[in-house]
């Protein structure tokens, strides 16, 4: 393993030499290298091995259009999965490996594939392993082991991910020639200008390039007009960013990948950035992709793209062998015979598929001395341990279909192939554009726009330099016109392109052997499929390219599949004898390339930051008071305050006897508020609620209803008139925002002509609710403006005063059927308040409670939540709540409870369950049967819908809807547990504790 | 350290000595959260001159009736909410316009609705001011789309905001991000979380934003 490094050139920086590591083995690179140039720096061809057939494979490619190098990168919770080698930049101390070989890349035991490949065609999973059926998750875990890529890890990730949105005038994509000029003009025309570019530099193809532009050297030209852009304040340059999404309304994203690069550079930067762009327009100057050349074993390392040999000689300064040829059917590989040249390869010929290259290019390989066989092909190839050793020559027919004769062979270690460019449309068509063929070419290139984009250069099919410099000239002037700035002048710079003769197409390179003789034609070397595969498909019946697709795994792999699926689709096209056009492309869909899941999540994960925690003015002391916590919508409510290690039923235990026997505290700021004004609240109100408003008092309560059209139960809660046109509304705490925007809809569509108002005041007040018998002796000690007498503040009114000095509004509400009082007073004021009050309330021994106790005081009331004991299908009636629906007045939703189905007798109704075993607590939404039975099916009854132990009572008690159950009272049902027990239970009213109504309105 | 140990702080449970330095070795962004005496809804018909002049008299400024625009005066900010909907918002302790409002406008269709209590108002400052606010917002805040005199409803780290850029007379700007108290924690927790590797801290200086 010799260096293959040059003694001179290449963007690499020689004075930082690192060590990486592949495969356990050390090796030396520089700063500017890839993980693949390091490699092929250190004579290392052998990459990989092959999805399938396990077939040794090298580096194909030099950037993300890799199929074979794929890479798993660092170990344990930050490792990456399936990078290509060609994109990873090195770094000191980098370790890699191969993702596919076992038990090593040298000696892969699943290379039988390879020798029983005739037996693995297309389709050979879904044909083989059908039938017993029952088998299959057996034969996938075989499968799978055999199969597959890189690993994810299993330890959580540590790293940061981060998101920003950006608006733009012009978003350039891409930072090659045309790219770069684009955002020159538009830089300097004073637009705001975005350049992404997926490269760790700037300058696409001119990195690779040994072409003089307007007589200097390409990287000094490259150099100052990047050192231009980058000194523009209106210019933001993204390298490492690949623009993986184009979407509607002219919204991109954009992947930047920040710290991969960096060793040791800790956790402060977020190791990936998606950007949100809004651009008002685009350039797309995405360069094109070469394809590679589909013939027989065109997978040994060392067989690589032609673009990918320049780059590596030119950018990486590496040789990539000591001895090379090149095949091709277009112009543009003779340039990579003289890079090889100059690089000190000896170049054994020129293979060119076509019978008549241009004769500038014939002069131009003879000055060079080397051989240019024109007509021929490469009928196939042979290897050593390392790779590539010899490629087979072949002379074709005139219409390239068959082979004349053999002509022997080229011994050469590396063979830069060319099969013609692929403008990268991908974007393009993203962005809702289809994709045009160009016959000339033998491409597929943008056609029309529509949205604000417009393609570029190599992107648009034009691939000489100073065109493409050209025309990124004029698609920079069109994108700062169309957004409304006058471009500024720009030199245009001058390249001198040569002229030649134009590609021939040459999809399926013949190999003069009987089909299925022959070594494997691969198209798509990430997931090994061949021509044959296709043929296969053909022959089988499919006919849509989508279908192949998914048949032969074609484009399917990490690569998805830039250099190999025009290939393939052209194969498909011949088979089944129609036009490239007519059998079209796949749908090219976002993500460009991978992009992690940490980048998609950014922030916006774990508990953390994945919704918003509400906390109410008192939160800080709860947690300062042990409270066990609840989410009520986004809310943080306390649950319960355990004591000294108390379990939840002691906690909720001591809570509830507290409050029925003293004053127990809750924090009900939660509760959804709106104020109501103006001239027709009351008459709105009356639309709203199933009861009547009109003849509210000021300063009076009352509960109302709230149904959906549907005629269910949507949302409930106590009102409250203010004053002669003001009232104060409210809602369930999940139901607030949902409720306020009830109200806005109703008004704004249907009935603007009412004068009314609503604002939002739930964080305006903080409540206090007290309840208990010592609540009304409490308060007192704290309240002396008010009449707190049962005379003078009856229950369901409200009064305003102070509290403790503190300016405060007191309704006389309960939800727990104790006397009790709602405290409601500025949100400022809510610790002051609190604290107050569990300090006067010390000698009554005031108990804090929380919402689960909260639950268990209103099911012994007999009280309903709703969505907890209605689900959407639970009408007023169902409810035995009649006596709230308005019989006179009409409300949204009247009509509906006048349906058949509504007036049924077996709906389910709710009602009250009491065990036989009184210790025993029904598991809630347990199905409940009215027969101990176990002949099945069970017809269900019904279901619990809120269950307790009421040590008040002394024994459980559950909420439930059964069918007709409040013709049921004392009938008994059977709740089937899971474990096998079946717990009976008798069906009573919902109201457990004082049916009379007495303790609240005392 | 706690900001003031100010009744009216919703920066509770923040350790607001919780600076951090970013990438830079210094503060990239700085919050505090500014000191509002008075928040007040206003729902009333902008078409009725009656309804206009009746504000000015109390408030001494135009109600904007252009979307998205704020009116500042001597302590008070009137802000564009919608076409029948202005929040106002008074810096001046000894200033009191809810009951004026009430008063000057009685008759009329109107809403006046103290919020006080129930907002916060959270300046954030400094050069990376505007970079840590594109985490979380989709609007275009750069100083020639989002100028002096803008406002916006927007949503902020999944909560309702609205957001007022105050340009200082150095050109700096300091945007005041206005949300509903019970998400004030929440939000905050998320912009440090944002400003990790610009750096930030914790400013007591209160009223940075112009007036």
């Amino acid at each position: 393993m010799s260096s293959q490094r040059l003694p001179s050139g290449g963007r690499i920086n020689r004075g930082r030499p690192l060590e990486f590591f592949f495969n356990g083995r050390r090796y030396e690179g520089f700063e500017g290298d890839t993980l693949a140039s390091g490699l092929l720096a250190n004579g290392i061809r052998l990459f990989g091995r092959s999805f399938k057939y396990h077939r040794p494979r090298g580096v194909f490619g030099s950037g993300s259009e890799e199929p074979n190098a794929i890479v798993q990168l660092g170990e344990g919770a930050s490792t990456i999965p399936n990078l290509k080698a060609t994109q990873v930049e090195l770094f000191d101390g980098l370790s890699a490996r191969t993702v596919v070989g076992w038990p090593s890349l040298e000696i892969d035991l699943y290379a039988i594939n390879n020798r029983i490949g005739r037996l693995l065609p297309a389709g050979f999973y879904y044909k083989t392993f059908m039938r017993p059926r029952f088998l299959w998750d057996w034969y996938e875990g075989r499968i799978r082991r055999a199969a597959g890529l890189g690993f994810a890890p299993t330890e959580p990730d540590s790293a940061r991910y981060d998101k920003r949105n950006a608006h733009c005038d012009v978003l350039v994509v891409g930072a090659g020639p045309t790219g770069l000029m684009a955002a020159l003009v538009a830089g300097r025309s004073g637009a705001r200008v975005i350049v992404a570019d997926e490269q760790a530099e700037m300058g696409g193809d001119l990195l690779s390039s040994t072409q003089h532009v307007s007589g200097a050297c390409p990287w000094m030209f490259l150099d100052n007009l990047v050192k231009e852009l980058s000194l523009m304040d209106n210019v933001m340059l993204l390298p490492r960013s690949t623009v993986s999404g184009y979407y509607d309304y002219n919204f991109l994203v954009i992947n930047q990948r920040r710290t991969d690069h960096q060793a040791g550079i800790g956790d402060i930067v977020a190791r990936e950035r998606n950007w949100r762009v809004r651009a008002r327009q685009v350039v797309l100057a995405t360069g094109a992709i070469e394809r590679g050349l589909v013939f027989a074993d065109n997978d040994r390392p060392g067989i690589m793209l032609s673009s990918a040999v320049r780059t590596y000689i030119n950018r990486y300064a590496v040789r990539p062998g000591r001895t090379g040829a090149v095949f091709t059917n277009n112009d543009s590989a003779y340039q990579t015979a003289v890079e090889m040249h100059g690089a000190g390869m000896e170049v054994k010929g020129v293979i060119d598929v076509r019978q008549r290259p241009s004769q500038e290019r014939l002069l131009q390989m003879d000055a060079l001395g080397i051989p240019v066989y024109s007509g021929h092909g490469v009928g196939g190839t042979r290897s050593s341990r390392q790779g590539l050793r010899a490629v087979e020559l072949c002379r074709l027919s005139a219409d390239g279909r068959d082979v004349l004769t053999q002509k022997g062979s080229l011994d050469c270690q590396v063979l830069a192939i060319s099969g013609g460019w692929n403008p990268a449309i991908h974007l393009h068509c993203q962005s809702g554009g289809r994709p045009k063929y160009d016959d000339n070419q033998a491409c597929f290139v943008p056609d029309k726009s529509v949205q604000s984009e417009r393609s570029a250069g190599s992107a648009l099919g034009i691939f000489q330099l100073g065109n493409c410099l050209r025309d990124g000239i004029d698609a920079g002037v069109h994108a700062v016109r169309e957004t409304g700035y006058a471009s500024a002048h720009i030199d245009i710079p001058y390249a001198s392109d040569r002229t030649g003769s134009a590609i021939e197409p040459m999809w399926n390179v013949p190999d003069g052997v009987l089909p299925g003789r022959g070594g494997r034609k691969f198209v798509d070397y990430q997931n090994d499929t061949t021509a044959a595969d296709i043929a296969l498909a053909a022959r089988e019946g499919y006919r849509s390219i989508e279908h192949v697709k998914r048949y032969t795994a074609l484009g399917f792999g990490t690569d998805q599949g830039k250099t190999g699926n025009i290939n393939g689709l052209a194969i498909l096209a011949e088979h089944l004898g129609q036009s490239i056009p007519a059998t079209g492309t796949t749908t090219f869909r976002p993500n460009y390339t991978p992009v992690t899941f940490g980048a998609i999540a950014g922030r916006e994960l774990g508990t953390v930051f994945f919704d918003p925690v509400r906390k109410t003015p008192m939160h800080d002391w709860h947690v300062a008071h042990g409270a066990v916590f609840e989410d009520v919508g986004q809310w943080k409510r306390p649950w319960y305050y355990p004591k000294g290690g108390e379990t939840i039923e002691s906690a909720v235990r001591r809570e509830c006897l507290a409050t029925r026997k003293s004053i127990g505290l809750l924090d009900a700021s939660t509760l959804g508020k709106i104020e109501v004004r103006g001239r027709d609240s009351a008459e709105f109100l009356n639309r709203i609620y199933t009861n009547a408003w009109s003849k509210l008092e000021i300063n009076r309560c009352r509960y109302g209803l709230m149904l959906g059209e549907d005629g269910m139960v949507m949302d409930d809660g106590v009102s409250s008139r203010l004053g002669d046109n003001h009232y104060y509304m409210t809602t369930t705490t999940g139901g607030a925002a949902h409720v306020l925007g009830w109200l806005e809809r109703w008004h704004q569509t249907e009935w603007p002509e009412l004068e009314v108002f609503f604002t939002s005041v739930t964080d305006r007040w903080a409540v206090a609710s007290i309840a208990g018998p010592n609540s009304r002796s409490l308060l007192g000690r704290l309240c002396s403006d008010i009449d707190l007498s049962a005379g003078a503040f009856p229950f369901m009114s409200l009064r305003e005063g102070s509290v403790a000095g503190i300016s405060a509004r007191l309704f006389r509400i309960s939800f727990s059927g104790e006397l009790a009082f709602e405290i409601n007073v500025s949100a400022d004021d809510g610790v002051a308040l609190w604290e107050l009050l569990m300090e006067a309330g010390g000698e009554y021994g005031i108990t804090p409670y929380g919402t689960e106790t909260m639950h268990v005081l209103r099911a012994e009331k007999g009280y309903v939540i709703v969505g907890q004991d209605t689900d959407g299908s639970v009408t007023p009636a169902d409810l035995g709540m009649d006596w709230i629906v308005s019989k006179t007045k009409d409300f949204i939703g009247k009509r509906s409870l006048v349906r058949s189905d509504m007036l049924r007798e077996n709906r389910k109704q709710l009602v009250g369950l009491v065990t036989e075993q009184p210790e025993t607590v029904l598991p809630e939404g347990t199905q409940l049967v009215n027969e101990p039975s176990t002949d099945y099916p069970v017809p269900m009854t019904g279901h619990v819908t809120s269950s307790y132990y009421s040590s008040t009572l002394g024994h459980s008690i559950a909420l439930a809807l059964i069918k007709g159950g409040h013709t049921r009272m004392g009938a008994s049902v059977y709740a089937p547990t899971l474990d096998g027990q079946c717990i009976k239970a008798i069906i009573s009213s919902p109201v457990f504790y004082d049916p009379e109504n007495k303790l609240h309105k005392t | 350290m706690t900001i003031s140990g100010s009744k009216h702080s919703q920066f509770v449970g923040i350790d607001l000595d919780a600076s951090f330095k970013g990438i830079a070795g210094d503060y990239g962004v700085w919050f505090n959260e500014i000191s509002v005496t008075e928040f007040v809804n206003l729902r009333g018909d902008s078409s009725h001159s009656g309804f206009l002049t009746g504000v000015q008299r109390v408030t001494g400024v135009e109600l904007p009736v252009i979307p998205n625009t704020v009116v500042r005066s001597g302590g008070l900010s009137c802000h564009w909410l919608g076409p029948d909907e202005w929040l106002m918002t008074v810096k001046k302790p000894e200033v009191s316009i809810m009951q004026d409002l009430e008063d000057s406008l009685s008759g009329l269709h109107i809403a006046v609705t103290d919020l006080t209590g129930g907002q916060s108002l959270l300046g954030i400052g400094g050069r990376q001011s505007r970079d840590v606010l594109s985490a979380a917002c989709t609007l275009d805040l750069h100083a020639d789309a989002f100028a002096q005199g803008s406002c916006a409803q927007t949503i902020l780290a999944h909560s309702n905001v609205l957001i007022t850029p105050a340009f200082q007379s150095s050109g700096d700007c300091v945007f005041e991000v206005l949300v509903r108290r019970s998400y004030a924690d929440h939000l905050i927790r998320w912009l440090m979380d944002a400003a990790h590797e610009d750096g930030f801290e914790f400013r007591l200086d209160d009223n940075s934003g112009v007036d």
